[in-house]
């Protein structure tokens, strides 16, 4: 055995036993009660070098964390006394990877596990009001629980099954009497999708049944839920569903089985398209949130009858505002009246079913004369929006109902009207099908790279857009462009120093442009329906830039010398460099192809090998510019896929050196002619270029010619073989492998060129003669 | 326990398992019971002519050419009808108005006068008026010529009339579209198919003559009226009808009831129709004469019936757009028949039922025993059998009006709900389709439904609530009417199908051949649907239904849209904006619409009967009559008088003799099947028949979407199925179709019972046998207990002697026991409700 190779597979060895990209399938419980102290299972794959509870929300500590084994880590949480209520984001950071994102749920009440057999109404278990049952509805299970109540006492129950974000259960919620007799049901609700709630007060003092099932009798055991049982309060709307930034405003929860109640709320300084109020009535409070809307614009609420148009709330503000109101009566329409001015823009905006109200709204605008001005239902799911502008300064009119001609106390809806404002928003875009966790974090090895793409939407501004993030981890450096209006997504690439300290923060990354700024966010799918549709995703506003051990490769572009011109084509070089002793295959893909430009999906560079070729093509009206793009390869190590890229690299899109018309010919079987391809030289190119004819039949055949800058034509001989069949070509072009500073460009001409092979024609006079020969 | 044969052996000696070809002809114990043979004959006074009628009541020509041809007819005291035309006698009182020559009445000059008419010493008189006797009515191409295309086959569907013609020329099937066939006449290969310059060498007259080559032959001869309408008009030119040529309005055929005495006995139909300008036309010769049951009653061309065998026939007479029928009853000649006397006469139903009978002279058969009431009423009512506690209670019960107690109290049980909503589940096509149709939504709709049926609502606010579903159809589940399938054209089929019996799928590309529904009813029934809009839920199962408030269905041939008509009903006025389907929904379910009440009257009688009184259930036409139709209306009737309430429907029909009759046949009754002269012997239908299995073994089912225990009669989503359900023809409501149950027996079905898992593994996992066993039972004692569970009737001495015996053959008791379980389970006994 040779010394050497066996030191360096020694030395080797640590780094490449790490595993790489962590996998986080589930937190066990999946909840805990606050104020308490809780020890969390972490299942998953590859977390032997767990290094962090990554935790995006405040309230939660971690107390203790210790990797069991491979596939499970351990640690105990501290849940603050007022820790928020409700979901909270985690991911696990290992040395070498950054796990999924799973939820975690934190209530106000004690756990209690649910125990079997309890799936007969005679076994039901028995439970103390107020307490969270933790349990699971394991196939062709329905569990029960029994309450004792005093006549007029309120019970609430819900259930957070798909919220859990762990499997596609869709729960079914009852109340029973003693004997089980059903009292009440509940399977979907507006505020909270598929999972289910109730409100019921007990007509009589006694034993009454929860059940928790699954909507059709369905059951695994993945069917996690939280079932919440108490005197809480359980709202499904809130008046008014939102309010200016900062301000005290007093809000009336609805629809709650013991009545309304109402409350003073001070409303976070920061606007927010969903923020989640907690109805709270002396220490009860709801498990989850209702929701409003924070924003800048000042509340008109509805008052009196205004349900026609001479009876409309009226307001002699001007835009921005917030009307609001509750459709209480089925068919019923709500009426306001506010000034607008003449030439200045409007945009009319519903928030009811993104807040998670009933209303399907439908709204209409009038001018101070009953006319219609505009209209809309669905523009922005169930939740109407529409644009206008006035034609003269005076009052105007808005009109809203149901779709379906609904109504109901908690039919709530906020209308806000602005001038259009400029604004971003920036995310990552998903990279793979049916996954929107993969990629989703940014994980730089340690002196390598992370190339991602940011994908920015814009309402109402152009101009170039800068990324910025602060307080980024030691060592590592954000490389960005400013991105230019003609694209709407791009690539930047993270790099970080070969002495970056192993770590990971959650950062804020924002996009700036004149006049409108974005911070990032995501949405993760946690649960997906059929077709590729959502049953349940989490947002989060906070990107994850952690710092790996280093990587055993890294991968650059070899700089082109040369641009790639409209219509032509490129072999770009990348370029592995493999760390002694790692050999595996790579395979790499362009983070972004500019606009134009096409490549394949991926290449790969094989086994033991150091580079490889990426072809890149471009169309015909390619923008003609600089651009920076990057690769970025996986390779498997241990197991599990790294990721690393390349630096951001110049690719110029120029114009072609010359065009060419291939001239229309034709040709018998057996017989031969010239194609004649006519050039138009643009700019000079060195010495001679080889240039070939493609797209002719089978059977026809042309030699490949030369030709210089000065030529304005070249013909190719062309011989078809006495077999060619007959028949029209019509995706004839020539290549041409044009020479600048010793490198090739190659160029694609004249497209669409056509040859015709057609059958000889049969000469009369002959035919006649050989049939009389015939006869005789 | 043995290998199955092993037992087979065994087992099928003592009680005689499934046979196939013996569950076809099941008869239990066939004894024959001759009722009211002993009749003395009565055959001169039976003959005796009790009424005359004279076919029109009143006659009307109004052109030279007019001819009305005559049908007088007699009935005798025994309730047979005969055609006396020719051997009655006719006089005019003013002779110069009009005369009558073979049976026809011709006119001589305008005026009115009466047709006196005598036969066997009874005399009727008949007004007669004359119009235009002297002018000959101009020839039209769509009242003259167009029926000569229907009448001598031209435009039939194997014919010219196929959807792609025939040999070259097509003519719509028909007659559907008298525009198009003109175009294709005179436009479509000029002077060959009309020769103008020749009009006897047009080929539409030389391939009709079959003097050049025709592969329909010879359509009529050269001496023929159609012949020479067709001739004629060719010769005036091939000429277009102007724009407000009269349109036939109604089609009369008579006489409508004939009662035939022995075969050969003949009976002519006259028949005459209506136009939109209110003149009247005798159109016999022009009429197609179609028999649905030849061998009873054949009818010629010209529209004479000739009596066959012993049976009953409808024929019909189809002209222009109309087919009209008469019931024809064919009696034994002379028989010695007398309709039993002093029967016991529960309801309504047996009065009706009798009056049909005694017209057939076919005698019901006896009322069957207590036991088998019970088991019959209980798996009809519930979809169980009787417990054996409950079986002992009613036999031991000696009250009179014990039946109607078992009724009632089986018509309160949850399970009677069940039946019914399964039974609308499969008209209402609950079952999930990818995409479209989610589990989810099957199953709230599934339950809604349910709900419904538990709380009783009345069928006619089910309908409404169905046809003017809107909102989620999650959340409002009726609204997945529209979900379930979301082609306009198919919605209104569907619609006339399931709540009106009516197949008007023809009438879609061409009018009805064998009913009276046009492509214009079809359309402008359709048009009720076109504005129902859908669109995604947030839930990705579901779907909000709503109305647009716009969109219309085109008809085929003109391209147009048509104004909603209720079908074979008045044209409702809908202001714009209005929900259309609100207007369809408060007809459909009400009794103006005529078909609703009689429709579901119908399923729920053939549900109880096992046959409808117009069967298929949901194949009313004309073509396809009622054998009952008294009996129809009454149940509709009645239907309607209870406010659409189930329980009272199924309350009249269970408690009627005809209900509780035996199913053993008696002489009279043995061959006929559609007049409920005895009950019908029926297979449990596959949710029933596992359901029972279940039952009698005390084995628990899990089925996809229910809690395990739950019945296969509550599965909610017809795509929920079981091996041993599909092998039974459980419906798998992918068409609304009632044929998609399917009840008929077949191999595949014998051999699952006896070699499949399902009767052996339910005997294993209910142990019931060691169970009996335990609890301290004796073997003959638990022979006793299967057969009162599997048979609802203790063994016949002779079954007990014979299954015991085994016992003494040395193996255990509970497997010789459990073989005869297995034996009973197999047996056709068990498997028919009977």
């Amino acid at each position: 055995m040779k010394p050497i190779p066996s030191l360096l597979v020694f030395l080797l060895a640590p780094a490449l036993a790490l595993a790489v990209s962590p996998k986080l399938n589930s937190i066990s419980p999946s909840g805990a009660q606050r104020g308490t102290e809780i020890e969390v299972r972490f299942n998953g794959q590859r977390l032997d070098d767990a290094k962090e509870v990554v935790l995006y929300t405040s309230g939660i500590s971690i107390v203790k964390m210790e990797a069991v084994k491979s596939d499970a880590v351990k640690a105990t949480l501290r849940l603050a006394p007022d820790c928020r209520l409700g979901e909270h984001q985690m991911r696990l950071r290992t040395a070498t990877g950054v796990s999924e994102l799973r939820t975690f749920f934190v209530g106000a009440l004690p756990v209690v596990a649910e125990v079997e057999p309890n799936s007969e109404v005679a076994k039901a278990q028995k439970i103390s009001l107020n307490s969270t049952v933790a349990g699971t509805v394991a196939s062709e299970d329905q569990d029960f629980f029994l309450v004792t109540l005093e006549k007029g006492q309120r019970l609430t129950a819900e259930v957070e099954a798909m919220r859990l974000g762990r499997a596609a259960f869709d729960a079914a919620l009852s109340i029973h009497d003693a004997s089980g007799k059903p009292l009440a049901a509940s399977d979907d609700s507006v505020l909270t999708m598929q999972d289910p709630f109730l409100s019921f007060v007990a007509p009589a003092a006694g034993d009454y049944l929860v059940q928790v099932r699954e909507t059709s009798y369905g059951g695994n055991d993945g069917y996690v839920y939280r079932l919440h049982v108490g005197e809480f309060p359980r709202p499904s709307a809130v008046y008014p569903a939102g309010g200016p930034a900062g301000e005290t405003l007093e809000v009336r929860f609805i629809s709650d089985a013991a009545g309304d109640f109402s409350r003073h709320i001070k409303l976070p300084a920061a606007p927010n398209d969903k923020f989640g109020l907690f109805a709270q009535q002396g220490d009860s409070v709801a498990p989850s949130p209702n929701w409003l809307r924070i924003s800048p614009f000042p509340n008109v609420l509805e008052s009196g009858p205004n349900q026609s148009r001479d009876k409309a709330t009226a307001t002699d503000r001007m835009a921005p505002l917030a009307l609001n109101g509750i459709l209480t009566e089925k068919g019923q329409s709500d009426w306001f009246r506010f000034k607008a001015k003449k030439e200045q823009p409007l945009e009319v905006n519903v928030y009811a079913r993104r807040l998670r109200s009933p209303l399907d709204s439908v709204i209409e605008v009038f001018d101070a004369k009953g006319s219609s001005v505009a209209s809309n239902d669905d523009a922005s799911g169930p939740d109407s929006s529409l644009k206008f502008t006035p034609d003269k300064d005076g009052d105007y009119f808005v009109k809203i109902r149901d779709h379906l001609n609904g109504g109901g106390k908690d039919y709530v809806y906020r209308i806000e009207i602005a001038s259009p404002a400029p604004s971003l928003s920036l995310k990552t875009p998903d990279v793979a099908r049916y996954d929107s966790q993969s990629r989703q974090c940014i994980v730089v090895p340690r002196g390598n790279r992370f190339a991602t793409l940011l994908s920015v939407k814009r309402a109402n501004v152009s101009g170039d857009i800068s990324f910025k993030v602060d307080d980024l981890p030691e060592g590592v450096k954000l490389n960005a462009d400013p991105m230019p209006s003609a694209v709407d997504s791009f690539p930047v690439v993270f790099e970080a120093a070969s002495d970056a300290p192993v770590t990971g923060k959650l950062l804020d990354l924002a996009a700036t442009t004149s006049g409108a700024s974005a911070h990032w966010r995501n949405d993760v799918e946690l649960v997906q329906g059929p077709n590729n549709t959502v049953y349940y995703a989490t947002r989060v506003d906070k990107l994850l830039v952690a710092v790996t051990e280093a990587a055993p490769f890294k991968l650059r572009i070899e700089q082109p010398k040369v641009p790639i011109v409209q219509g032509g084509s490129m072999e770009l070089k990348v370029v592995a460099e493999r760390d002694p002793g790692f050999d595996e295959p790579i395979t790499v893909r362009l983070v972004w192809n500019p606009p134009g430009v096409t490549s394949q999906p991926d290449i790969t560079i094989p086994k033991g090998e150091n580079s490889a070729f990426y072809t890149l093509n471009a169309k015909g009206n390619a923008n003609l510019r600089s651009w920076k793009i990057a690769v970025h390869g996986s390779a498997t190590v241990n197991g599990g896929s790294l990721w690393v890229s390349s630096p951001l690299t110049p690719l110029e899109i120029a114009e072609p050196f010359l065009t060419a018309k291939i001239e229309t010919s034709a040709c018998q079987p057996g017989k031969s002619t010239n194609i004649v391809v006519k050039l138009d030289q643009k700019i000079p190119f060195e010495g001679k270029a080889t240039i070939r004819l493609i797209g002719l039949p089978e059977k026809a055949e042309v030699p490949e010619k030369e030709i210089t800058c000065k030529d304005t034509e070249v013909v190719f001989p062309l011989k078809v073989d006495p077999t060619c069949p007959t028949g029209s070509h019509k995706n004839l072009f020539c290549t041409a492998a044009i020479k600048k500073a010793g490198e090739v460009i190659p160029h694609n001409l004249g497209a669409g060129g056509i040859v015709r092979i057609v059958p000889p024609k049969k000469p009369a006079a002959a035919t006649a003669e050989a049939k009389k020969v015939a006869k005789n | 326990m043995d290998p199955v044969c092993g037992r087979l052996a065994q087992a099928v000696l003592a009680i005689g398992a499934w046979n196939f070809s013996g569950a076809l002809s099941f008869v239990l114990g066939a004894s024959f019971v001759a009722v009211g043979s002993l009749a003395a004959n009565a055959a001169a006074a039976a003959s005796r002519v009790t009424d005359l009628k004279v076919f029109p009541s009143e006659i009307q020509l109004s052109a030279k050419q007019d001819r009305q041809s005559l049908v007088v007819q007699a009935t005798c005291a025994d309730g047979a009808t005969r055609d006396v035309t020719e051997a009655a006698s006719f006089a005019f009182t003013d002779k110069s108005i009009a005369r009558v020559e073979q049976g026809r009445v011709l006119p001589l000059a305008d005026g009115r006068t009466e047709l006196q008419v005598k036969f066997d010493g009874r005399a009727l008189s008949l007004p007669v008026t004359v119009t235009n006797a002297r002018t000959e009515r101009p020839l039209s191409f769509k009242l003259d010529v167009m029926p000569v295309f229907m009448k001598a086959g031209c435009n039939a569907g194997a014919c010219h009339g196929a959807s792609r013609g025939k040999d070259g020329f097509r003519l719509s099937l028909f007659g559907f579209d008298p525009e198009g066939d003109y175009t294709r006449l005179t436009r479509e290969q000029i002077g060959r198919r009309v020769n103008l310059a020749l009009p006897e060498e047009s080929l539409l007259l030389e391939k009709g003559l079959g003097i050049v080559n025709h592969t329909g032959g010879e359509r009529f001869k050269k001496e023929s009226e159609l012949y020479k309408t067709l001739l004629h008009w060719i010769e005036l030119g091939a000429p277009k009808d102007s724009a407000d040529v009269a349109k036939v309005v109604e089609v009369e055929v008579m006489p409508k009831a004939i009662v035939l005495d022995g075969s050969n006995a003949t009976q002519r139909l006259t028949v005459r129709a209506k136009y939109s300008d209110g003149t009247e036309r005798d159109v016999t010769p022009l009429g197609v004469f179609i028999s649905n049951n030849d061998v009873s009653a054949k009818v010629t061309d010209s529209g004479v019936i000739t009596a066959g065998q012993r049976g009953e026939a409808f024929v019909m007479a189809r002209f222009s757009t109309f087919t009209v029928g008469s019931q024809v009853i064919v009696v034994p000649k002379d028989s010695t028949f007398e309709y039993p006397k002093d029967l016991v006469r529960n309801n309504y139903i047996d009065d009706l039922v009798d009056a049909k009978l005694k017209k057939l002279r076919i005698g019901p058969s006896e009322i069957c025993d207590d036991a088998t009431f019970l088991r019959r009423a209980t798996l009809d009512i519930t979809g169980t059998l009787p417990a054996p506690e409950e079986l002992k209670r009613f036999l031991a019960d000696s009250s009179p009006a014990k039946r109607d107690h078992a009724i009632e109290s089986l018509l309160n049980r949850k399970e009677f709900a069940d039946i019914w909503v399964m039974k609308f589940a499969e008209l209402l096509q609950i079952r999930s389709r990818q995409d479209q149709f989610s589990s989810k939504a099957a199953l709230a709709y599934y339950n809604w439904l349910r709900e419904q049926m538990l709380d009783n609502v009345p069928i006619d606010q089910i309908v409404r609530q169905l046809l003017t579903g809107q909102g989620s159809t999650l959340k409002n589940p009726a609204a997945n009417y529209y979900q379930v399938t979301t082609d306009t054209l198919k919605i209104a089929e569907n619609t006339a199908q399931v709540f009106m019996g009516m197949r008007i799928q023809c009438a879609q590309c061409h009018n009805h051949p064998f009913d009276r529904w046009t492509m214009n009813d079809y359309y402008s029934f359709a048009s009720f649907f076109p504005q129902v809009g859908r669109k995604q839920g947030e839930d990705p199962r579901e779907y909000i239904v709503y109305d647009r408030g716009d969109g219309e269905v085109k008809h085929l041939v003109t391209g147009k849209p048509l104004p909603p008509k209720f079908l074979g009903a008045a044209q409702p006025t809908i202001p714009p904006g209005e929900s259309r389907r609100e207007v369809l929904a408060a007809w459909l379910a009400s009794p103006e619409n005529p078909y609703f009440a009689k429709n579901l009257a119908n399923i729920v009688w053939a549900h109880f009967l096992g046959k409808g009184i117009i069967e298929p259930v949901d194949d009313v036409r004309i073509s396809n009559p009622a054998s009952n139709p008294e009996l129809l209306d009454a149940l509709g009737a009645k239907f309607t008088e209870y406010q659409y309430d189930f329980k009272r429907l199924v309350r009249d029909i269970c408690a009627s003799r005809t209900y509780q009759l035996s199913t053993r046949a008696n002489d009279s009754n043995a061959l006929d099947d559609r007049n409920f002269a005895r009950a019908a012997i029926r297979r449990l239908r596959a949710e029933v028949l596992l359901d029972c299995l279940t039952q009698v073994t005390e084995t628990r089912d899990k089925f996809a979407g229910l809690p395990r225990g739950a019945h296969a009669v509550e599965i909610a989503d017809g795509n929920t199925s079981t091996f041993f359900l599909t092998t039974f023809g459980r419906a798998r409501r992918d068409t609304v179709c009632s044929c998609e149950v399917k009840v008929e027996p077949n191999l595949s079905q014998a051999l699952h019972l006896l070699n499949g898992a399902t009767v052996e593994g339910k005997i294993n996992d209910g142990a019931l046998v060691k169970k009996l066993l335990k609890s301290g039972k004796q073997p003959g004692e638990v022979v006793d207990d299967l057969y009162l569970r599997c048979f609802s009737r203790p063994p016949t001495t002779e079954e007990s002697a014979r299954l015991l015996a085994f016992l003494k053959e040395g193996k255990s008791q509970e497997q010789v026991l459990t073989d005869v379980f297995w034996a009973l389970l197999n047996s056709k006994e068990f498997i028919f409700n009977h």
